[in-house]
């Protein structure tokens, strides 16, 4: 039932953070203000990630407002990646039913992909069946995200926490699943690229932008400082990876390059222990977003927190 | 007696280089046109007085907009091959075109896929007969009394070099300000190896206006600073725009009254920007290219920091856009 030719973004995912109100409603004109920071760098949007738009602990109705809002801001026809995982497969199963409509809705958006995280609600077994019967329900195709430690975070240690190479085997022979976005390390990477080798246009990208910022994946990476350092961000992803493209003659110089690699490096150690609340208390101090509320449990951030990120603002001009 | 041995020396050196200026045929251009037709270097090898002389050429080729290199026959057969690629040019030089090191190369540079051109003062010799093009640099006689130091023959190596270099100029459009990029030792040279910190505007001499300020305001920002635009900026310190006088002629050529309307309606939303730590090279660069004379500096996040023109990076008398 997947739309015809879907194609999958390259290059830089932005995974939009959720800007709250104190009161934990979508604050909509921080909303306006991300975006028109991010959207002309990032080759594809990340809407309500786990990991850094709070995804599962938002409500429905604010997901599929932060979805609305999207829909309605991307004029640019900008792709969009939805993260659809719920609590439950029926909980997924709803939330993907009430996005369709809203994307319906909102005419033509460009192209939408829904992003699920399965390990989180379900099983390495019957995972081929439950996608079979989950692409039978939407016309949109799907990218899986394997992250362990956001697993066994979320369901504790113990349980299996990567999706078996040979599950994703079977799955990818399921044409409405276009990728994958991965963390983990590199002979499970390995491992998942042997196993998707008989399906052309499926796309792998880096989950962690430490592991790409040190060995780029080839489709592209979701990094989540690219709500704040999009268009570093973007200059780093293209020399990573369109060698070949007619811009390149415009690349940054390599030493300004390695400077934007250790730049955006000292950002993601700054965001590493709780991204969406360092994150947002970052965009709120520069001025992006109104307020750094979250509806994840807040961290206390770490002794020295502070410091280190007064010297970041320091270093880089950013304030 | 020693002024006069002298002065015969330069003298066979002249007579050897005005016999080689009447011997330049057909092979010279085709020389030219494989090295204009490579998308690849000039990679030039020699041993000895040639591989000096080599030396030269490929300094002379790079200054002037060839990319060239240098690469030691013997170093090459242990490993430094690896930098020959297919799309190169392989120029070969040795006066007697029997040297050992280089013939033993040529087979494997061929095989690469390299077009090898002899440079050599023996057109029957072993390098020619195995080179795709060969440029007789011979001589009558050397310099050295004893007709064994290279002398007159490594002079009009060098010549052909240099008139290598000089053809090669004028085929690819080499300009002066090109010349210059590739000599940071020269004034331009030393500004473009600074960064844009060093040249652009600061403070209250960076014109700037809030998105929603009338035009007939804008417009006078743009006159007050004389950069011929104005960047248009939000109260929070993020870049929002540029107005340029190419903006409001465009504006007008459209419409009519510009006075009512806002810099925001006007302007050209989110333009190009660098950073102030941005090499001044990649800004003259980005700047020639897309033809921007007034390029907004910006942290990296977007907040403005001032504004470069690019007559302060150049200095007003080298102002000059490559046509397209």
């Amino acid at each position: 039932m997947v739309a015809e030719n879907p194609q999958t973004p390259r290059g830089l995912i932005c995974p939009l953070i959720t800007p709250l109100t104190a009161g934990g409603d979508l604050d909509l004109p921080s909303l306006e203000r991300l975006l028109g920071h991010v959207r002309r760098f990032a080759d594809a949007l990340l809407v309500g990630d786990l990991i850094w738009g709070e995804g599962v602990a938002l409500s429905g109705a604010v997901r599929l407002a932060l979805l609305a809002a999207v829909l309605d801001a991307n004029r640019d026809h900008k792709p969009l990646l939805v993260t659809v995982t719920g609590r439950h497969p029926a909980d997924t199963l709803g939330f993907i039913r009430a996005a369709e409509a809203l994307v319906a809705r909102s005419g033509d958006p460009g192209g939408v992909c829904w992003v699920d995280y399965p390990l989180v609600y379900h099983s390495n077994r019957g995972l081929p069946q439950f996608y079979r019967a989950l692409a039978s329900e939407t016309r949109f195709p799907f990218i899986l995200a394997n992250h362990p430690s956001l697993v066994q975070g979320l369901k504790g240690p113990g349980r299996l926490t990567n999706i078996r190479t040979s599950v994703l085997k079977k799955i990818s022979a399921n044409p409405a699943l276009m990728g994958l976005i991965f963390v983990g390390d590199l002979s499970r990477a390995l491992n998942y690229h042997l196993a998707v080798r008989g399906r052309d246009m499926f796309t792998f990208y880096d989950g962690d932008e430490w592991g790409f910022l040190k060995s780029p994946a080839s489709g592209g990476v979701v990094a989540g400082g690219s709500n704040l350092l999009p268009s570093i961000w973007k200059a780093v992803t293209r020399s990573s990876l369109n060698w070949l493209e007619e811009g390149r003659r415009f690349l940054p110089h390599p030493a300004t390059l390695l400077e934007s690699g250790i730049m955006l490096r000292t950002l993601g150690e700054l965001c590493r222990s709780a991204p969406a609340v360092q994150i947002k208390t970052i965009l709120q101090r520069v001025g992006i977003i109104a307020s750094d509320a979250v509806v994840t449990p807040a961290l206390s951030h770490a002794p020295g927190w502070e410091a280190d990120l007064k010297a970041f603002f320091s270093a880089y001009d950013l304030l | 007696m020693v002024t006069q041995q002298a002065a015969d020396v330069i003298r066979i050196e002249a007579e050897g280089l005005l016999r080689l200026a009447e011997r330049i045929d057909e092979s010279f251009a085709r020389m030219v046109a494989a090295i204009c037709n490579s998308s690849g270097r000039v990679v030039i090898a020699g041993i000895g007085k040639s591989g000096l002389v080599g030396r030269k050429i490929v300094a002379t080729l790079n200054s002037t907009g060839t990319r060239a290199l240098f690469l030691h026959p013997v170093e090459a057969m242990h490993g430094d091959l690896g930098i020959v690629c297919r799309d190169d040019v392989f120029l070969a030089l040795s006066n007697s075109g029997e040297t050992e090191e280089l013939n033993m190369l040529v087979p494997i540079i061929r095989d690469i896929g390299c077009t090898v051109i002899a440079l050599t003062g023996k057109t029957g010799s072993t390098l020619a007969r195995s080179s795709d093009i060969v440029i007789d640099v011979g001589v009558a006689r050397e310099a050295c009394p004893m007709g064994l130091a290279p002398t007159a023959s490594t002079t009009a190596l060098l010549a052909m070099g240099d008139a290598l270099a000089v053809v090669l100029i004028s085929r690819k459009n080499f300009k002066t300000s090109d010349f210059r990029r590739f000599h940071p030792g020269g004034s331009l040279g030393q500004r473009l190896s600074r960064c844009v910190a060093d040249f652009m505007l600061t403070g209250g001499v960076v014109p700037q206006v809030a998105p929603g300020t009338p035009m007939t305001a804008a417009i006078k920002e743009i006159d007050r600073c004389g950069l011929g635009a104005t960047l248009v900026v939000q109260p929070d310190g993020f870049l929002a725009g540029i107005v340029t006088d190419g903006d409001i002629r465009r504006w007008l050529s459209r419409n009519t009254d510009i006075s009512r309307e806002t810099a925001e309606a006007v302007m050209t939303p989110h333009p190009r920007s660098v950073s102030p730590e941005t090499p001044a090279f990649d800004a003259l660069n980005l700047m020639e290219h897309f033809q921007i004379t007034v390029l907004p500096i910006t942290n990296p996040i977007g907040k403005v920091r001032g504004v470069l023109h690019l007559h302060d990076i150049l200095g007003k008398g080298e102002f000059k856009f490559n046509g397209r």
